[in-house]
C-alpha cells in the first residue's frame, strides 16, 4: 500500500523529485519555493537520493547547472519563484531550444515591485516563449504526481518541463498525499540515457554558432516536439492514471454538460471555481469549467472542442499582461478566432498580488462578465474608493 | 598562426564540415545545435585577448629574508617530511640554519600573509627544527669542485664563517684567521648559552674543517701579509670597541661593557654573585647580560633605557623573558654619573627622560626631565649601548665612511684585493645580515677569479630585494644547478606575492604554534645549579613541526593544488610534469583560473602579439 503523507505543496514537490531519482539539484533559495530545496538537501544529505546537490549563488547559475548536467546526461532538476524565474530568463530559452529535459518547480509569486511573496501568475507566464513545457497545479497530490510526469514527458519529446502552482496556497498549505512506492515509480520513469550527451570519448559541439542555412529547421523541430508532446502528456497521463488511479491531462472539463457559460481557470483557484460552478449550477444556472492544466504547448483543438457550444467563455486571469489583459484570456481567444459562431470571451483579472479570491469573488466576475461583457476585461475584487461621496 | 591565416583555417575547415552535411529531410537535423562531428578544429582560444600564465611570484618571508633563503621552498619540503633535502635548500643561501634557528631576528615573519589567519608561520621555529632533525651539520658538495685557489678570510664571527663556506663550496682553499684563542667571534662570546649553545658553534666549524678550511686561532697575521700568498682577502673583525656612557666617572672600576662582561663569563672569569647589577641599553646585548647576570645569581638586575619598551631594540620575546626571570626594566631613564664612593659603594646617578620629536632614526627622542635625577646604589655597572668598529691596525688603503669600512656592492673595499663584510661595514648589525655579506663577498672574490664583472651579473643574481644575492641564481649563472627542487612550469616574476594576490576564501585560521620554553625554575638553576645555561628555547616536537609548516600558504608558488584544473571551463588545463599545461588552442582567456589560484600563482597577461611569440 502506498504511504499517505500530510504535506505542504514544497514538501510534496521535494518528494516528487526523490521518486523521479534526479541525479543533480541545483538551486538559490528564494521564498516561496526554499523548502523544496531545503528538504531536498536533507534527503541528499541522508543518502535517500543520489543526487550531486549544488549550492549556486544565483539563479542563472543553478539553471545553467542543470543545463550542463542535462547536457552530461544526467536528470536534473531546480525550483525557483519570480524574480529567480525571471533571472533565468536566458538560460530557460537555452534550456529550451537546447533540448535539455530539465524539470523546474516554479512556484507562482507576483513580481516586485511593489516587493511581494504572495501568488500572481505572471511570472510563469511572462517565460512562456522559452521553450518550456508548463502545467498548472491545482492540488498538492497533483504537485507530487506532476514532477514525476514532467520527467517522463520532458525526456519524451526532449523538452524541459515547468511545474508551476501557487504561493502559499500549496506550497504552504499541508494536504495528504499520497506518496507512490518506489518500485512502480522507477519502473513509470525507467534511467535517463540520451541518445546525444556530452562525451570525451567523441567531443561534439552543443549550441554552437548555428547559420541561417540550418537553424530554421532547428526552430520547426521544437514546434513539432512541442505539438507531439501533448499526445505524450495525454498518454503519460492515462498510464499514470492506470498506476495510481489519478489522472492528468491537458484541460479537464467539469459540469460543462448542457452549459452555456463556461468558466475557464488556472492553478489551485480551479477549486474555488469549482465550488461556485458548484453553487450557481443548484441555482438553476447552465455553467460549466473548463480546467486549463498544460499552458505550453497551447492546446488549441482541445480548447477549441471543451468550448464548442457554449456562448461565453468567461476566463479567470491571476495575472496582468500590462497593456493587454489577461495572459489566458488572450490566448484563448485566439484559439477561438478561427472557429465559427465562437463563444464570447470574457477575461476577469482577479487576486493579483495574493489577494485572496472567493467563491463569491467567481460569481461575481461570472455576472459582471454576462452584464457588461464588452470585450474589455473586467476587474474584480479592486476596492472602490468613494472619497467621502 | 596570423590572424589572418586563423581565419583561412577556420574557413577552410568550416567549408570540409559543411560539406559532409547533407540533410535529405528535416528528420535527419539532430534536435538541437549539436555538431555532427567533432569540432576540435575549431580552436576557440583564438577569441582570447588576455592568456593566464603559471608564475611563481615572491613570498613576503623569502622577500624579507637578507640571507635571500627560499622559505616557501624549504617549508614545502619540511611538510612532505623531506628534511635533509630542507636542510640543503636553506645550506645553499644561509649554511647556518642551526644558528639562524636560533639568534635569528627573523624578519621573514614579519610579512608573512598568515598574519591575520592564526598568526605568522612560525619560520624561525621551523628553521631551527631542520637543523636539529638533520644532526651534526655535514659538508655538502662543492658546486663545481675545487678550484685549487687559496683565499683568506680574517675573523671567525658569522660573516666570516658565512663567506669560508661559501668559498669553500664555490671551490676555494680558505684559510680563516681568528685573532683569539677561539672560534666563533660575537657568536661565542657575545650570545650566551641560553640562547646559542656552543656545541652548536662547534658543530659548524667542525663542519667546516671538514670542508678543507684550515683555522688559525690566536692569529696576529698582518692583512697586508696575507695578500702576499692568497687571491683575495675578506675581512670581517666586527665592531668591538663598545661605547662608552659619556657620562662622568665612566671609567670607574666595576664599569664595563656589555661584551666585556658577556666575554669575561664566557671566559668563567667571572665569579659567582656579582651583587646589585645596572646594564644600561635596550638592545640584544643589554638583555643578554642582563639574563647572563641573573643566572650568575646576582641579587638583582635593572636593565636602564632611555626610551619607551616599544622601542627597545631587543627581541620583544627576549625581554619578557628577562622579565620572567626577575629583570627589572626601568624604561625612560638615562645615566647621568658614576659616583663611587670609599670602599667601593657605588651609585649609578640617573635622570627620568620623556619622549620628544621623532630623531633621524624616526624613533622620538628622549629628552631628560627637569629635576627628575635619582639613584641606584649597585655592585656592577654594565654598559651596552653599541659598539664601534676598530680601526686598530688595518692597513691604510682601508678607508672609513661614517664610522663603517666602505665598500661597494660586492663587498670590495677601497683595496681591491680586500673584502670586508658584517658588523664592521654599513648593514644592520644582525647575524643573518652578516651571514648574507659573507656570501655576497664569496660571490663577488668568484667573479673576480672567474674573470666576471659583479657589477654585469648583479641584476641577474639578485634575490627579490636589492640588498640579496642568490646563491642559487649565481649557480645557475655559471651553468650548474644548486636548487634541488624539481623546475616547475612556472616563470619567475618580480613581484611580491602579498595578501592582495591571495584568495584568502581557500585558507582557515589556524593558530601558530608556540614554542616551548625551560621552567623558570630550572632554567634558572633553583633545582640543578648545572642547568641555568641551558637553553631556553624549546625545540618544535616533530608532530608540532609538520602541522606548523602545514600553515603556510606557499605565497606566490603552485603547490599542484589542482584548482586551476577543476575551475577551467574550457577543460583547457591538464596536468602535466611540474604542474599544468595550458591548451591555449582553447583557452579563451576567462581568468577564472588566476581567480581561484589560492596563492597568486597565476596571472593575466597581455595576448603576446605574433612578433613576441
Amino acid at each position: 500500500m502506498p504511504e499517505k503523507k500530510i504535506l505542504m505543496g514544497n514538501h510534496a514537490v521535494s518528494y516528487g523529485v526523490m521518486l523521479s531519482r534526479a541525479e543533480v539539484i541545483a538551486a538559490y533559495p528564494i521564498t516561496p519555493q526554499t523548502q523544496i530545496v531545503e528538504e531536498l538537501s536533507e534527503i541528499c544529505a541522508s543518502g535517500r537520493l543520489k543526487a550531486k546537490f549544488i549550492k549556486v549563488e544565483s539563479e542563472h547559475s543553478a539553471m545553467a547547472c542543470c543545463i550542463g548536467a542535462s547536457a552530461a546526461g544526467a536528470r536534473s532538476f531546480t525550483a525557483t519563484s519570480a524574480q529567480g524565474l525571471a533571472l533565468m530568463h536566458e538560460l530557460l530559452h537555452w534550456a529550451g531550444l537546447g533540448r535539455f529535459p530539465v524539470v523546474l518547480a516554479n512556484v507562482n509569486r507576483a513580481m516586485a515591485p511593489g516587493w511581494s511573496i504572495w501568488t500572481e501568475q505572471t511570472d510563469s507566464l511572462s517565460q512562456r516563449d522559452t521553450g518550456w513545457i508548463q502545467l498548472y497545479c491545482e492540488t498538492n497530490q497533483e504537485v507530487l504526481d506532476s514532477v514525476i510526469l514532467a520527467f517522463k514527458i520532458a525526456e519524451r519529446v526532449s523538452l524541459p518541463v515547468m511545474i508551476v502552482f501557487d504561493a502559499f496556497i500549496l506550497s504552504h498549505t499541508y494536504e495528504p498525499v499520497e506518496i507512490p512506492d518506489q518500485d512502480m515509480i522507477d519502473r513509470f520513469l525507467p534511467a535517463y540515457n540520451p541518445a546525444d550527451k556530452l562525451d570525451i570519448g567523441s567531443p561534439t559541439a552543443f549550441g554552437a554558432l548555428t547559420s541561417p542555412e540550418h537553424n530554421m529547421e532547428l526552430r520547426y523541430k521544437i514546434q513539432q516536439a512541442m505539438n507531439e508532446s501533448l499526445g505524450v502528456i495525454e498518454e503519460e497521463g492515462r498510464n499514470y492514471a492506470e498506476m495510481t488511479g489519478r489522472r492528468y491531462g491537458i484541460v479537464e472539463e467539469f459540469m460543462t454538460e448542457g452549459a452555456d457559460t463556461a468558466v475557464v481557470a488556472v492553478g489551485s483557484m480551479v477549486s474555488t471555481c469549482r465550488a461556485a460552478v458548484m453553487e450557481m449550477r443548484r441555482a438553476g444556472k447552465k455553467i460549466g469549467l473548463v480546467r486549463l492544466r498544460c499552458f505550453r504547448p497551447f492546446p488549441y483543438e482541445v480548447i477549441r472542442k471543451s468550448l464548442k457550444g457554449v456562448k461565453r467563455a468567461v476566463v479567470f486571469d491571476r495575472n496582468l499582461s500590462p497593456g493587454c489583459g489577461g495572459i489566458f484570456a488572450s490566448e484563448i481567444s485566439s484559439a477561438l478566432s478561427t472557429v465559427e459562431n465562437a463563444p464570447k470571451v470574457n477575461g476577469v483579472i482577479i487576486g493579483l498580488g495574493g489577494r485572496d479570491i472567493t467563491a463569491e469573488n467567481i460569481m461575481e466576475g461570472i455576472e459582471l462578465a454576462e452584464k457588461e461583457g464588452d470585450g474589455r476585461e473586467i476587474w474584480v475584487g479592486l476596492k472602490k474608493y468613494n472619497h467621502g461621496k | 598562426m596570423s590572424a589572418k591565416g586563423f581565419a583561412s583555417y577556420c574557413l577552410d575547415e568550416m567549408k570540409k564540415t559543411d560539406s559532409k552535411i547533407d540533410f535529405k529531410d528535416i528528420g535527419e537535423f539532430p534536435s538541437s545545435a549539436i555538431s555532427s562531428f567533432d569540432m576540435r578544429w575549431n580552436r576557440t582560444g583564438s577569441w582570447r585577448y588576455l592568456r593566464p600564465i603559471y608564475v611563481n611570484r615572491t613570498p613576503p618571508c623569502n622577500n624579507g629574508c637578507p640571507s635571500n633563503e627560499d622559505i616557501e621552498g624549504w617549508i614545502r619540503l619540511v611538510s612532505e617530511g623531506r628534511y635533509g633535502e630542507a636542510l640543503g635548500l636553506i645550506r645553499i643561501e644561509n649554511p647556518f640554519p642551526s644558528i639562524c634557528g636560533r639568534v635569528c631576528f627573523h624578519p621573514c615573519e614579519r610579512g608573512c600573509n598568515r598574519k591575520n589567519s592564526g598568526g605568522a608561520v612560525s619560520i624561525n621555529a621551523l628553521e631551527r627544527f631542520v637543523a636539529d632533525v638533520n644532526g651534526i651539520p655535514r659538508p655538502p658538495e662543492p658546486f663545481f669542485g675545487r678550484n685549487g685557489v687559496r683565499a683568506a678570510v680574517v675573523g671567525s664571527g658569522p660573516a666570516g664563517m658565512s663567506c669560508a663556506f661559501h668559498l669553500a663550496r664555490l671551490g676555494f682553499s680558505v684559510t680563516i684567521f681568528e685573532k683569539r684563542s677561539y672560534t666563533g667571534g660575537v657568536l661565542r662570546y657575545g650570545i650566551p648559552s641560553h640562547r646559542l649553545p656552543k656545541k652548536i658553534i662547534d658543530g659548524e666549524f667542525d663542519c667546516l674543517r671538514d670542508m678543507g678550511v684550515e683555522i688559525v686561532t690566536g692569529s696576529d697575521a698582518a692583512i697586508n701579509d696575507l695578500k702576499k700568498d692568497f687571491f683575495r682577502v675578506f675581512v670581517a673583525i666586527g665592531a668591538g670597541e663598545s661605547k662608552r656612557l659619556g657620562v662622568e666617572g665612566d671609567d670607574s672600576e666595576g664599569v664595563i661593557s656589555g661584551l666585556e662582561f658577556l666575554e669575561s663569563v664566557y671566559k668563567g672569569s667571572v665569579g659567582e654573585n656579582p651583587g646589585r647589577v645596572v646594564v644600561v641599553g635596550g638592545g640584544n646585548t643589554a638583555v643578554d647580560a642582563a639574563r647572563t647576570a641573573v643566572r650568575l645569581g646576582a641579587e638583582s638586575v635593572k636593565i636602564l633605557y632611555r626610551r619607551s619598551r616599544v622601542e627597545m631594540p631587543a627581541f620583544e620575546e627576549e625581554v619578557r623573558e628577562a622579565e620572567e626571570e626577575g629583570v627589572e626594566l626601568h624604561i625612560l631613564a638615562a645615566p647621568s654619573g658614576v659616583v663611587v664612593e670609599e670602599g667601593a659603594r657605588k651609585w649609578l646617578r640617573c635622570v627620568r627622560m620623556e619622549l620628544g620629536e621623532p630623531d633621524s632614526s624616526g624613533r622620538r627622542k628622549p629628552v631628560p626631565v627637569k629635576d627628575s635625577e635619582f639613584t641606584l646604589e649597585c655592585d656592577l655597572i654594565i654598559s651596552a649601548i653599541g659598539e664601534d668598529v676598530m680601526r686598530g691596525d688595518l692597513p691604510e688603503e682601508i678607508l672609513f665612511e661614517k664610522g663603517s669600512v666602505r665598500t661597494g656592492f660586492d663587498m670590495r673595499t677601497s683595496d681591491p684585493a680586500i673584502f670586508s663584510g658584517g658588523d664592521m661595514i654599513d648593514l644592520p648589525r644582525t647575524v643573518v645580515d652578516a651571514f648574507a655579506s659573507g656570501k655576497r663577498a664569496a660571490i663577488a672574490i668568484d667573479c673576480d677569479r672567474r674573470g666576471i664583472s659583479f657589477a654585469e651579473i648583479g641584476d641577474r643574481i639578485k634575490g627579490s630585494r636589492n640588498e640579496n644575492v642568490s646563491m642559487s641564481k649565481y649557480v645557475s649563472y655559471l651553468g650548474g644547478r644548486a636548487n634541488h627542487r624539481a623546475t616547475g612550469l612556472a616563470a619567475d616574476i618580480q613581484d611580491i606575492a602579498g595578501i592582495e594576490r591571495m584568495n584568502l576564501n581557500y585558507f582557515d585560521e589556524r593558530q601558530r604554534n608556540p614554542r616551548g620554553h625551560v621552567p623558570l625554575d630550572k632554567r634558572l638553576g633553583r633545582r640543578n645549579k648545572d642547568d641555568r645555561f641551558v637553553e631556553v628555547v624549546l625545540p618544535l616536537p616533530e608532530k608540532t613541526a609538520l602541522k606548523e609548516a602545514e600553515r603556510c600558504f606557499h605565497c606566490g608558488r603552485c603547490t599542484e593544488c589542482d584548482n586551476c584544473f577543476i575551475f577551467c571551463p574550457d577543460v583547457s588545463i591538464a596536468p602535466a610534469q611540474g604542474g599544468y599545461g595550458i591548451d591555449y588552442g582553447f583557452c579563451k582567456g576567462c581568468g577564472l583560473c588566476v581567480k581561484e589560484c589560492p596563492r597568486g600563482a597565476m596571472m593575466m597577461i597581455e595576448e603576446p602579439s605574433e612578433e613576441d611569440l
